[in-house]
């Protein structure tokens, strides 16, 4: 088999916070690529600087935040190039996102199926009739009950799995190929997370969509991903193409210091290794450049372990 | 059991829902039953809306109950607690951004509960305070520190010590680790462990995280929409759950392995 093309590719991504009249660095040297149909997990704690990388490619940075340096790529042609231009004109057709709390990102006074096609009514020249039998048509396609009688609801009648299939139907109204997720299970319960993670799969198949799924939870990133980026403190510190290499064997201190701490339901009963220290906030943290990653083989690449707030970090949690 | 320190029997509670012709009655715990040991760490697992928060709130005193009964120490909880009744049941909430004070400081907030509950004398409090951070791990230069300048993990061990000043003998978690980082729930779980070791404490462990629970309680109940469906030891009820609910949610957790489970 061939390696398909990639979809997207991050190229030495900076991004730098100004907050109270100095310059920060919250995002050094990401460099990553999203294959065609292919699922690449984001992996971080809160404030690693997953989202802000994934909101960078929708252009919905903060006021305060902006892009040095770097470029990221969607279909081979720059994305952050030309005043955002071409970014528009494949924002829902080409890419499209799925946020973390339905019930935050849906509008409470509008129906759900007029959200649902909201984007596509934009981009064709559908009627309301059409446009309303397109949206039961994408709610039966997320597995809503009942499209027919839902699609005139508010989100308020919707339970919170109801809610993110809605989002997720919204997402794909205009058949993107690539979906950013952040967080889209972070908020509901593990049965409901189980079937949204099946929808995530279905539409990877039936679709052919590519994912790029920023999360915490390493076991949703097990299930779903083919590849996986784990972020600290705003740098990359290991990638790698085939998910199984980071489980079966983590090579950098701070993804093993990652995957001990997390409980498992299928691992043995023991007392967790926690990560005593937590990442430095933005303005605590070292404003060194990051340095490159090395390869281990090809599509396997870790951050140096000198990296100084790194080593802060694990060099204080290893005796735990 | 002699050693049987708290119990639950036979809890029900509805909730009023609705007004005008839309009134109608939700029964949240259904004739609940449980039990917790002397220094034993037992679970209530179950999903949002399953009653879980409800039967905690009951327990501690913030809610009424339709009928049941409530045992500590082999005596009747009265429905009306008096000052020492609600001593000896202590909570953790779930998000340490909401359930501390942002106006007191850490020390201020400890004196809050020992004042009220007036159990030490005025002189004794602050090392009483100091006893307490050590006991939660955390540094004493934190007793003057106020909330918004502490981390999630830390201000969840704030939460805990102020639980653990008035010496409860059972404590209720409430969802307590599940607003924070991996990495820092680790490490709080640990805590609980070592609190029940070192001071003998029964825990009850409000959860909807199966992993967690696994890893650290010692019997299991799982609750679905107001019923107990399922009480038993951890390990018979991983390996061998009898519930068809408790056989869904475990099959519902992610699981490492499970992309080297497809390729195989």
């Amino acid at each position: 088999m061939t390696a398909p093309a990639n979809i997207l590719e991050f190229e030495n991504l900076q991004i730098v916070a100004r907050i109270a009249g100095r310059d920060y660095i919250a995002i050094d040297n990401v460099s990553f690529n999203v294959a065609q149909g292919h699922a690449r997990g984001l992996v971080g704690e809160s404030g690693s600087g997953k989202s802000l990388t994934l909101r960078a490619i929708m252009g919905l940075l903060p006021s305060n935040v902006r892009v040095t340096s770097g470029s990221i790529k969607f279909q081979g042609i720059d994305l952050l190039a030309d005043k955002g231009k071409y970014r528009k004109s494949v924002l829902g057709t080409g890419i499209s996102m799925v946020f973390q709390e339905p019930s935050v990102a849906l509008n409470p006074v509008m129906k759900i199926g007029k959200q649902i096609t909201d984007s596509l009514v934009e981009r064709s020249d559908l009627n309301r009739r059409q446009a309303r039998e397109r949206a039961i048509d994408l709610m039966d396609q997320v597995g809503i009950r009942d499209p027919e009688k839902r699609v005139d609801d508010f989100p308020f009648q919707l339970s919170g799995g109801m809610k993110q299939r809605v989002m997720i139907a919204a997402a794909i109204a205009c058949g993107p190929e690539l979906i950013l997720c952040d967080e889209p299970t972070t908020a509901l319960d593990v049965t409901i997370q189980a079937q949204i993670i099946d929808l995530f799969k279905k539409l990877r198949s039936e679709l052919k969509v590519s994912l790029l799924y920023v999360t915490h939870d390493i076991g949703v990133v097990a299930e779903l991903c083919d590849a996986i980026s784990v972020m600290y403190s705003g740098r990359i510190v290991e990638q790698v193409d085939d998910i199984n290499k980071v489980f079966s064997n983590p090579q950098h201190p701070y993804t093993k210091a990652l995957l001990s701490a997390i409980p498992r339901i299928d691992g043995p009963i023991q007392r967790l290794k926690g990560l005593e220290k937590t990442a430095p906030s933005l303005t605590q943290r070292s404003q060194e450049l990051a340095p490159p990653m090395t390869q281990i083989e090809p599509g396997w690449e870790i951050a140096p372990f000198e990296f100084s707030d790194l080593n802060q970090m694990w060099s204080s949690s290893s005796h735990e | 059991m002699s050693n049987q320190i708290f119990a639950a029997n036979d809890v029900s509670v509805t909730f009023n829902v609705g007004r005008g012709k839309n009134k109608s009655q939700v029964r949240a715990l259904n004739h609940v039953s449980l039990d917790v040991n002397q220094g034993e760490i037992v679970g209530l697992v179950g999903e949002s809306g399953s009653g879980k928060s409800t039967l905690a709130r009951v327990i501690v005193g913030l809610q009424k109950y339709d009928s049941g009964e409530l045992v500590y120490d082999g005596e009747p909880l009265p429905k009306a607690r008096t000052l020492e009744d609600r001593r000896k049941i202590q909570m953790i909430f779930q998000d340490p951004y909401s359930s501390l004070d942002p106006r007191m400081s850490v020390k201020q907030s400890i004196f809050e509960l020992l004042d009220t509950h007036n159990i030490l004398p005025k002189e004794e409090r602050l090392d009483r305070c100091k006893e307490l951070l050590s006991l939660v791990k955390l540094p004493e230069s934190l007793l003057d520190s106020r909330p918004y300048a502490m981390s999630g993990g830390q201000r969840q061990r704030v939460a805990i010590a102020r639980a653990l000043s008035l010496n409860p003998h059972f404590l209720i978690a409430d969802e307590a680790v599940s607003a924070l980082d991996v990495s820092v729930q680790a490490s709080i779980i640990n805590l609980l462990a070592d609190l029940r070791e070192s001071l003998k404490l029964s825990i009850l462990f409000i959860s909807h995280d199966l992993a967690i629970v696994r890893l650290l309680c010692d019997r299991v109940n799982v609750i679905h929409v107001g019923d107990i469906v399922e009480s038993s030891p951890t390990l018979s009820l991983f390996d061998n759950p009898q519930h068809a609910y408790t056989r869904q949610l475990i099959s519902a957790v992610p699981k490492l392995d499970a992309i080297v489970r497809n390729a195989n």
